[in-house]
């Protein structure tokens, strides 16, 4: 049984979750399957605090033979990233998309979390990967380098003005990468501010982030830095607009942003003209999607298209025969 | 030890939906056939009940083939190393019974008759000097007459949905010579999509709705299917349809095929290569089962290569013997080319400030198109290309989470403002008030272009990587050419005039081609490599798909085309099958492995 232990941090400029309620962390990235007891109660208030984040197991609960949404932590939990780790990435993922408590961010939607999980599974690979050496070198010039005094087989060489048409060809996993950019980024901020990035100021982490975002940086993991801002930059979106199944997103605040109803069963051809409807229909995620069943209205604006339908004697309702 | 199994009639890789369309002909006429397919088994209830999962499908690629086990590589040129596909990007190939038809978008276009003779109709109208250097265009051994029934065939089994030309005033496709009416209305379009269609008539072009395989409404096919239809749930490219409204081989073909008792899917097994014998036919398909590992052979009298394009042709070139020692159909270098893929872009983005498009509603054919620019169909005396492409409004089915990165206006990698001036931030508070003002009031013009075949664009071997079961990639290597960028931008002017036109605030637009890259996606449109031809000469099959060197081996799917118009491949692939499905039957098991005439 992996050791637990209970932080308690109190930062008033950070995650509210991490900072203000007590914060359990159980080491080892490996952990996830065995929580005890008393992990268990903390992780009940955990929930009960963080009331209107709609947990990822009811619609699995309800129908067990339905497949669901990956097996994702509960909110409030760190299965990858240290506090400091995650304090930072909070930070960062704020300056992407800034908010407050009436305005939500990515840090009222809790994209923290998100990252979190994503890194907490494997390697970090949210899809599936093909992960075969060898794995791409970039090279400025005519020629590629002569390697001597060792053979590496595991690499091949590739004009560096060409590198970024192949899309993602690092060795280097989602996790060694945040892990890595997480120290660079903090190491630049301490370098040129004095302090790491989650204790600067709003101007001062936009400075860095700008660095960051334009290669001002040393290379991260070989890479150059605006790797890594692209890649929390959509992992970002994905904490901020994915279904609140996957720990970001809470309260649908992302969706609530752009004025998009989430995951809902149907529209009818009258909505799609009506550019008021976005007034009238709350959003709603996957979990409180209405379970499907054929022929039964799943809002009192849908009107379904009855599965099997067409066959005599029964009465077809579909959208050609309304007004 | 490999496991033999009982000799069967036909064995096909895959369970896709040419596999369902010939399996369901072939065991209707009595004969056995086994689908060999890599995926699991899946079904509307319950596999898509809780689809509405924009991270899982739509981000994560969850219906796509398995990348830890298999990819393809790149090269932009013969002179580097080609990389491979780490992460879905430019193509999203499907895995599971379906295959990939179980995710497209149902868009459903008929090649043209002058697609079919291409390389005639350019060299009869502008002369020899009007191809392209080094390009490799060829006629199809079709004509569009030929085919004609088994569209019809095709569009009334799925339900097809669209306008008839006819049927003025709104109108259908004038380019499209049809003799059948589409038996389901056009979809519900968005509102961006009626815009575009009034500013098209404006400009003098002739807008019509999106055809679609989608059903508008439920449909009762020929043999007593009934489906739903659509709901606009806004869940649809790249997921299963809860519904059935979106037409497959699953809730077509293959139910026709499992009735018979005759139609055997074995799911979880990866086809690795064709057995030959020393007569340079084929004896069967040999496989592994990827749950136990174990290799098996299947034993038939004719193999049916139906997977999608890059399976079929790597299966063709990893699969040699002494008869064959360049692989099947490879005995006049044939295997490989004429790779092509698709110029589908969105070389113009506007913003109609305090507009609510509702585009997350609906899917890509809740949309109108124009073919005033479609491949040869206008003259060309005064342009520096060849071909053209389809013009499209903006589709449906928008997600943030696959579509907040493209915010705000202009900001993208290749776009610029059409004011001028410097690109905008993309994250901090300009990036989250852009979402919050325009996320749902911004609409695209997309551009579906013609892929021609050039002598250095080919399919090989690679010689770097392996798949799981130890076979080499298939790599490709292509580029786009001049022509095509020429073509672009001729194409991104006449998007820039109807966005403007339908009125925008502000608009985007991306002047110059971006360079072809396997990152951005650009259609599951891969088309060529084994196509068909008039003799063996010039090709790999006859336009049956029957392998001129081994025609007890037959292709199907764009493998086949020649060279790729600006259209989508399922209608053809499918009309082709349905041929192919009925020769077979009526021709070629009364005298086997004989070249179909």
């Amino acid at each position: 049984m992996p050791r637990q232990f209970i932080k308690k941090l109190d930062t008033p400029d950070s995650n509210p979750v991490l900072s203000r309620r007590a914060f359990l962390k159980i080491a080892g990235a490996s952990m996830g399957a065995a929580i005890s007891l008393s992990a268990c109660d903390v992780m009940r208030q955990e929930e009960e605090a963080t009331r209107g984040v709609d947990l990822p197991l009811s619609n699995r609960e309800q129908y067990p033979n339905v497949p669901g949404p990956e097996d994702v932590l509960p909110p409030g939990i760190l299965g990858f990233f240290t506090l400091d780790e995650a304090r930072t990435v909070d930070a960062l993922t704020a300056t992407l998309m800034p908010g407050t408590h009436q305005d939500p961010g990515a840090r009222e939607a809790g994209v923290v979390f998100y990252i979190d999980s994503l890194l907490w599974y494997d390697r970090g690979f949210g899809t599936r990967t093909y992960y075969k050496a060898p794995f791409a070198m970039p090279y400025e010039g005519d020629t590629p380098p002569v390697l001597r005094d060792f053979t590496m087989t595991d690499i091949l060489w590739i004009p560096k003005d060409l590198i970024s048409r192949f899309g993602w060809q690092s060795i280097l996993t989602p996790r060694e990468l945040y892990r890595m950019g997480i120290t660079a980024v903090d190491g630049f901020a301490t370098d040129n501010h004095g302090a790491p990035y989650r204790e600067l100021d709003e101007g001062q982490q936009e400075e860095v982030m700008t660095a960051l975002a334009e290669d001002e940086m040393e290379p991260i993991g070989g890479l150059p830095s605006s790797e890594f801002f692209k890649t929390l930059r959509q992992h970002t979106i994905e904490g901020m607009f994915g279904d609140p199944a996957y720990r970001g997103n809470q309260n649908m605040v992302g969706w609530k942003l752009v004025g998009y109803p989430g995951a809902q069963r149907a529209y009818t051809p009258i909505d799609i003209q009506d550019e008021e409807f976005f007034l009238r229909r709350e959003p709603q995620s996957m979990s409180m999607l209405h379970p499907f069943n054929p022929g039964e209205a799943s809002h009192p604006n849908a009107i379904l298209p009855v599965s099997g339908s067409g066959t005599p004697g029964v009465e077809v309702h579909n959208h050609y025969d309304q007004p | 030890m490999t496991v033999l199994h009982k000799k069967v009639d036909v064995v096909t890789v895959g369970a896709g939906w040419t596999s369902n369309i010939l399996g369901w002909k072939l065991t209707e006429a009595g004969h056995d056939v086994v689908a060999l397919e890599q995926g699991p088994w899946r079904s509307a209830y319950p596999d898509f009940a809780h689809n509405h999962d924009s991270l899982l499908y739509a981000v994560r690629k969850r219906m796509m083939v398995d990348l830890e086990k298999e990819s393809w590589t790149w090269r932009p040129n013969k002179s580097v190393n080609a990389l491979p596909m780490r992460q879905f990007g430019g193509y999203h190939p499907g895995q599971g019974v379906g295959g990939s038809a179980m995710h497209w978008s149902g868009m459903l276009y008929r090649f043209l008759p002058s697609d079919f003779k291409l390389r005639t109709h350019i060299v009869e109208n502008y002369g020899e000097g009007k191809l392209p250097e080094n390009s490799t265009i060829q006629d199809w051994p079709i004509t569009y007459e030929e085919l004609e029934p088994y569209y019809n065939l095709f569009e009334s089994d799925l339900g097809a949905s669209g306008l008839p030309s006819e049927d003025q005033p709104d109108g259908g496709n004038p380019f499209e010579p049809r003799n059948m009416p589409y038996p389901n209305p056009p979809l519900e379009r968005n509102i961006p999509s009626h815009m575009f269609a009034e500013a098209c008539q404006r400009l003098g072009y002739h807008p019509f709705p999106q055809p679609s395989g989608i059903l508008s409404r439920a449909y009762t096919d020929r043999f007593g299917q009934t489906r739903s239809g659509c709901l606009y749930c806004g869940f649809c490219t790249r997921y299963g349809c809860e519904v059935d409204a979106k037409s497959t081989g699953l809730n077509t073909a293959m139910p026709l095929a499992l009735k018979t008792g005759r139609y055997h899917i074995q799911t979880h097994v990866h086809v690795t290569h064709v057995e030959i014998g020393a007569d340079g036919l084929a004896t069967g398909l040999a496989y592994i089962d990827t749950l136990t590992g174990e290799e098996h052979f299947q034993p038939a009298e004719l193999v049916i290569l139906s997977g999608y394009t890059l399976t079929n042709v790597k299966l063709l070139l990893v699969s040699r013997n002494r008869a064959h020692p360049d692989g099947i159909g490879n005995d006049r270098a044939q295997v490989g080319r004429n790779f092509t893929h698709q110029m589908w872009y969105a070389p113009v983005t506007g913003q109609f400030s305090g507009r609510r498009f509702n585009l997350y509603m609906g899917n890509t054919s809740t949309m109108t198109a124009i073919y005033d620019f479609y491949g040869m169909e206008f003259d060309h005396s005064n342009v520096d290309f060849i071909g053209g492409g389809g013009i499209y409004s903006t589709l449906g089915e928008r997600e943030p989470v696959t579509s907040a990165g493209s915010y705000p206006l202009g900001s993208d990698e290749d776009s610029e403002l059409v004011t001028g001036g410097e690109k905008p931030r993309n994250w901090g508070r300009e990036w989250k008030e852009s979402l919050r003002n325009y996320w749902d009031s911004t609409a695209a013009i997309a551009i579906q272009g013609d892929s021609f075949a050039y002598r250095d664009y080919v399919f090989d071997l690679d010689p770097n990587y392996t798949d799981a079961y130890g076979m080499p990639l298939l790599r490709f290597t292509f580029d786009w050419t001049d022509d095509d960028k020429r073509r672009y931008r001729f194409l991104a002017e006449r998007c820039l005039e109807i966005i403007q036109e339908m009125g925008a605030d502000q608009i985007a637009w991306v002047p110059e081609p971006p360079d072809y890259n396997i990152t951005a996606y650009k259609s599951t449109h891969i088309t060529g490599g084994a196509i068909m031809g008039s003799n063996p000469g010039n090709s790999v099959t006859s336009k049956y798909g029957q392998v001129w060197d081994t025609p007890n081996v037959f292709v199907t799917g764009a493998a086949l085309y020649p060279q790729n118009p600006g259209s989508n491949p399922t209608n053809t692939l499918a009309a082709l099958a349905y041929m192919t499905g009925d020769a077979l039957v009526e021709r070629y098991f009364k005298d086997p492995n004989r070249l179909l005439g």
